[in-house]
């Protein structure tokens, strides 16, 4: 059963230099209780598809060209604010990237934690505290109630991302969109972090939208992975299958790339040239000038997912002669 | 690589910061020992690197090394000559030899400065480039790190980040540094790129026989480049030893911790996973003891006592850790 799907998504941003093409055509659906990855480089549209759809872009300067995105029945796209607002926090929350920067340094914890529950009716102060207490508790901070009187700057970046967490998860969200949640963290830190989202979706059956440029990262911790570049997603398979056996050059490329996965002191492949320029359109596949792989005919084939093995999708043409 | 002759040697090098309390009657209430006694050497040609999670002290070490920061304690040997005692004069005068490239490309470049003027005035440093010869000797510097002598005219924010680091790259070696300190240089890029400035770095490296000091928070990024690894806890070295052997048989609980905790995407990556809890202590308030004693799982009530030194893990091996259950673990 999905929770969420994605239809045919266009965002563009109108500036003054032109219009960026920062998501085209994206189609994916997330299921209950499933950990969704979404992969790529700086600029790819990977956090610009998920505040879409939380309904956090400004419009303008944004502007959903077209598409939909269901969520409970409902088309986010094109519902009003106030029903999206009534939403966010309460069935959707979103864990930004950078915690320093997510919290109010002039709210105590638990004011902030609670927030989402006094923004969505009236509660009483105590079922708020006694709540917000259980929220940090789940996320795994220690002696709660004592927290709850804190500032943000007395903690460290860890426990303000645990705050983050406790705060997206108190309205008990069927989907929790977490944009890069760690990478501004320790790798120690980090590993505790993924350990909580795992025991989120075990144990309350969350399902994630988990954003990240790093493949280990994503790879450890996803059931589904999508590649994205330049705003489009260019593979999406089962986590294992993506790296072991990525159907996609792009995907290939990032896992050469990857000192990780790289024998060592070899030189690493470094892709060459740059992604392209968002606010040219481009016909053909996007990939295509940085390519082993590529032909003429890459230049002109419309960009669609295929699915070239059992819940395998790749969009590149040549998928099939290597499947 | 003959480690008969160090080219940049540390020793016992120590960097404290004095905490101040009060406003009007400022006095020194304690210290963060940032770095407490470091020693470690790298011989030309040899790539070390330097790991350990956010206030490790890792950055100040980097900061020591060129004399960036004041030493409490030590000695900075670059050719035998000790910074650490140098006069003001003196220490300008030297300083080309050892260079720093930093973790953010778009801070670490003047943006009114062309890259012509960024390049020249690092070149200048050493002694007075005759104006016939500027062009020449920038073009060959931007040729080293693969740019074109005709991006000498462009300013810093017309490049990406990627390239931006490799201007920072040769901004560095145009001093003609013996050492090089890289203090997280690959942070800020992303993958592709990433792999295009580890690919630079090599390549000086069996080229230009440079030693170098590579800090990162990335372990696999440390162990690729790597010839040695050095993990850092508290401002100490806790562990170090040949990359591999840090990486796939650390002897240190805390590198122990700090491996099984990278994550990896690869199924075979499924193996236990050693959880931290809670925080790395103050440097201003350390334990007492093994520093890490408060989280690490083999502690025994000895570990309280006495700070362990480094020891080799067998008779003469260059692998060595500082804790004192170290054949017993």
């Amino acid at each position: 059963m999905p929770v969420l799907s994605v239809n045919d998504l266009t965002v563009r941003f109108l500036t003054r230099g032109g219009v960026v093409r920062a998501v085209e055509r994206v189609s994916l659906t997330v299921d209950t209780g499933e950990i969704t990855g979404l992969v790529g480089e700086s600029g790819c549209g990977k956090s610009v598809l998920c505040l879409a759809v939380m309904g956090l872009l400004a419009r303008p300067p944004a502007s959903i060209e077209r598409g939909s995105a269901f969520f409970d029945g409902m088309d986010l796209v094109r519902a009003d604010a106030a029903t999206v607002r009534s939403l966010r926090g309460r069935r959707m929350s979103m864990v930004f990237q950078d915690p320093l920067t997510g919290l109010n340094p002039y709210m105590r914890i638990g004011d902030q934690v609670t927030e989402p529950l006094r923004a969505h009716g009236k509660i009483d102060k105590k079922e708020a505290r006694d709540r917000g207490c259980a929220a940090l508790a789940e996320a795994g901070l220690p002696d709660p109630a004592r927290l709850m009187a804190r500032w943000p700057h007395e903690l460290s970046g860890g426990m303000r991302q645990r705050v983050m967490i406790a705060m997206a998860l108190i309205g008990r969200p069927a989907l929790l969109f977490a944009d890069e949640p760690t990478t501004a963290l320790d790798v120690t830190v980090q590993a505790q972090i993924l350990a909580l989202l795992k025991r989120l979706q075990r144990e309350l059956h969350t399902s994630v939208v988990f954003v990240s440029h790093d493949l280990g990262v994503v790879g450890e911790l996803c059931d589904r992975v999508m590649v994205m570049y330049a705003g489009r997603i260019v593979e999406s398979a089962p986590s294992a299958e993506l790296f072991s056996r990525p159907l996609h050059p792009y995907t290939h490329a990032l896992g050469r790339a990857s000192p990780a996965l790289a024998s060592k002191g070899r030189a690493l492949y470094a892709i060459p040239g740059a992604p392209p320029d968002l606010l040219q359109e481009i016909t053909g596949c996007p990939f295509m000038p940085r390519c082993e792989r590529a032909m003429p005919a890459c230049a002109r084939a419309p960009m669609a997912l295929d699915e070239v093995g059992p819940g395998h999708w790749s969009a590149c043409i040549r998928a099939r002669e290597t499947a | 690589m003959s480690a008969a002759s160090p080219v940049l040697e540390l020793n016992d090098v120590a960097v404290y910061f004095p905490i101040v309390k009060g406003f009007l009657m400022p006095r020194i209430a304690g210290c963060v020992r940032a770095v407490d006694g470091v020693s470690f050497a790298a011989a030309m040609g040899e790539i070390v690197g330097i790991v350990g999670e956010s206030g490790c002290g890792k950055s100040t070490l980097a900061r020591a090394a060129l004399r960036l920061v004041p030493l409490s304690r030590g000695s900075v040997r670059v050719d035998g000559h000790d910074l650490a005692g140098m006069e003001r004069d003196e220490l300008r005068r030297f300083r080309p030899a050892i260079q720093m490239v930093f973790q953010n490309p778009f801070a670490s470049l003047d943006p009114r400065m062309s890259v012509f003027s960024i390049l020249l005035e690092a070149l200048a440093v050493r002694a007075p480039i005759p104006p016939a010869d500027r062009q020449r000797r920038v073009a060959l510097l931007l040729e080293q790190v693969g740019l074109e002598p005709r991006d000498a005219s462009k300013y810093p924010h017309e490049f990406s980040g990627g390239q931006r680091q490799r201007i920072a790259i040769a901004r560095a070696l145009a001093a003609g540094p013996r050492v090089l300190i890289a203090d997280e240089p690959v942070s800020a890029l992303d993958v592709s790129i990433q792999a295009q400035i580890l690919n630079l770095m090599m390549r000086l490296r069996e080229n230009l026989r440079l030693a170098m000091v590579f800090i990162s928070h990335d372990l696999s990024v440390v162990h690729h480049i790597a010839d040695r690894i050095a993990v850092m806890y508290l401002g100490r070295i806790v562990e170090i030893g040949p990359a591999d052997a840090v990486c796939d048989a650390p002897a240190h609980p805390y590198t122990r911790a700090l491996m099984s905790a990278a994550p990896h995407a690869g199924a075979a990556g499924r193996r236990e996973r050693i959880m931290l809890t809670g925080e790395p202590p103050s440097p201003s308030a350390p334990p007492p003891g093994c520093p890490f004693h408060p989280r690490c799982r083999y502690a025994v009530p000895a570990c309280k006592e006495a700070l362990p030194s480094l020891g080799a893990r067998a008779p003469g091996s260059p692998h060595q850790a500082a804790c004192i259950r170290l054949g017993s673990i």
